[in-house]
């Protein structure tokens, strides 16, 4: 035995991290984050809690959409579309019209002191509504194959159809209470209540609600690569598109202002040019791996969409000017 | 990839913490004991702060973060010698459990080869000591090391090959006090 490995099998040690020691660094970290983005703390916590779902390709989700997810062709700037195969970084992109995933369901009626939805797509399609008191809330989420079951459920009767309710209770956080069920072969519906929420009683009633309402999502992207769908998308704000056939993504992403410094911000950055993008001058700035565009919308925000350099500089302006966003 | 996202969404950091946070924290820990709890946010918010820089020194995250860890230690050089100190003091359980391994050292009882390999680090310079831990807790290959540490690899090659001289002579020693008992 060397002294690498004695080192590693006898020198000093000490005790393992406690979850209150991880706690506490993990909240100072969050602290720092949510200090640099100017965003509430609440939401930083909020999406840190969803790094722990599987991260699923969503190409059968397509069946949620309203429609085809190609309708018609745009070749822009006259590119030819290479052969492509899996793990192989496409040379050469053709853009097509793109349809967002719509979400199919809604509550109807939206119980008082509920939010407006928000939207997560992340191997499930989630309509999140928060109550003003930070606590209560719904998740109405959709999934394209029955999810893995629960150790313990008990039958219900939901929209006529035979569900199935739970609950989850962890030590100190809030107890969540869920019923799902098959709301169209092959498709399966679940809504949880937490907080004032969280009762058998409510949840069956919230399930009661549920009606087919199509919802677009508020970030839109309408015009993307051949083959590429949508890999996830969180909070409204954050959208991942995935070629199917290789690792390569494209980011779009609302920021609550600009970046004031471009070329000291984003790694790698060579050259920042002024473009016109739906008839707003736009930032396009070309590093070492990426193309980042920066577009501001009316009401001061902008949105940033991060794209592979195997797109021309007109293909991800021609993106950007694809890109809706409804507050 | 993360790192990279989170130059534009801040919050993308977040999960690297959830990936190497344990890890880190017992490497901060072996090396200085319960400060280790706060200088493991000290290496995340040091980290955080410092994103725009990875991508130069073309590593992976985890030695990226042990590297960080190792330089926020530096500023406690003293403690940590003291710890190795206190360590190597420990008086030897002669209950104590004893191990078997193919070669001489087996003959020793983990008690005091915990002890001796402390007296071991208590003694090495501080340069020698990083890359030695950087090697046998973190794991780090030459490369990875003389990226973090901003050396040569072959300074990290001399370096390493040193500390386990050192260590070597200390165990030796104690080996020949045992066979002499």
């Amino acid at each position: 035995m060397n002294e690498i490995a004695l080192l590693q099998e006898h020198g000093p040690d000490s005790a393992p991290a406690t979850e209150s020691v991880l706690n506490s660094a993990r909240h100072r970290l969050l602290t720092e984050i949510a200090d640099a983005s100017g965003e509430p703390r609440q939401r930083w916590a909020g999406l840190h809690r969803q790094h722990g779902f599987r991260r699923a390709r969503v190409l059968a989700m397509t069946v949620i959409a309203a429609s085809a997810l190609f309708v018609f062709s745009v070749v822009v700037g006259g590119v030819i579309s290479a052969e492509q195969s899996r793990d192989r970084t496409p040379t050469a992109v053709t853009l097509v019209a793109f349809q967002m995933p719509v979400f199919p369901l809604a509550l109807d009626p939206v119980p008082a002191g509920l939010t407006a939805p928000f939207f997560d797509l992340d191997g499930r399609f989630l309509a999140g509504y928060r109550a003003t008191d930070g606590e209560s809330g719904v998740n109405l989420i959709v999934y394209d194959r029955r999810p893995d079951p629960r150790e313990t459920t008990r039958p219900v009767s939901v929209h006529g159809q035979r569900g199935e309710l739970w609950e989850d209770r962890s030590q100190n956080g809030p107890t969540h209470v869920s019923v799902m069920w098959e709301w169209e072969p092959g498709q399966w519906a679940q809504v949880t209540g937490r907080g004032r929420f969280s009762t058998e009683a409510a949840v069956l009633a919230l399930a009661d609600t549920v009606v087919e309402r199509p919802q677009e999502v508020p970030l839109q992207v309408r015009l993307a690569p051949v083959g590429w769908e949508v890999f996830a998308f969180k909070d409204d704000r954050i959208l991942t598109l995935k070629d199917e056939n290789s690792d390569a993504t494209m980011n779009v992403h609302l920021a609550e202002r600009p970046q004031p410094d471009l070329l000291g911000n984003i790694m790698g950055a060579q050259e920042v040019s002024t473009v016109q993008v739906d008839g707003r001058e736009a930032h396009l700035v070309r590093a070492d791996e990426i193309w980042f565009l920066q577009v501001p919308l009316p009401d001061g925000s902008v949105f940033n969409l991060q794209a592979p350099l195997f797109m021309t500089a007109d293909q991800v302006v021609a993106i950007g000017e694809q890109v809706t966003v409804e507050r | 990839m993360l790192i990279q996202q989170s130059l534009l969404v801040a919050e993308r950091f977040g999960p690297l913490f959830d990936r190497h946070a344990s890890a880190v924290h017992r490497y901060l820990a072996r090396r200085i004991g319960s400060d280790a709890d706060d200088l493991l946010a000290e290496t995340f918010l040091i980290a955080f702060r410092r994103r725009a820089t990875y991508r130069k020194l073309h590593v992976n995250v985890r030695p990226w973060l042990f590297g960080i860890a190792t330089n926020v230690l530096r500023r406690h050089a003293r403690q940590e010698k003291r710890r190795y100190r206190a360590l190597a003091r420990v008086p030897v359980d002669p209950g104590g459990e004893a191990y078997a391994t193919d070669d001489a050292l087996g003959r020793l009882d983990a008690q005091s080869l915990r002890r001796d390999l402390a007296a071991a680090l208590a003694v090495l310079k501080r340069g020698d000591r990083d890359v030695l831990l950087l090697s046998a807790w973190a794991e780090l290959s030459y490369n990875e090391i003389a990226a973090v540490l901003d050396i040569p690899v072959g300074t990290v090659r001399s370096r390493l090959n040193r500390a386990r001289r050192v260590t070597r002579a200390a165990l030796s020693i104690t080996i020949t006090s045992e066979e002499r008992a």
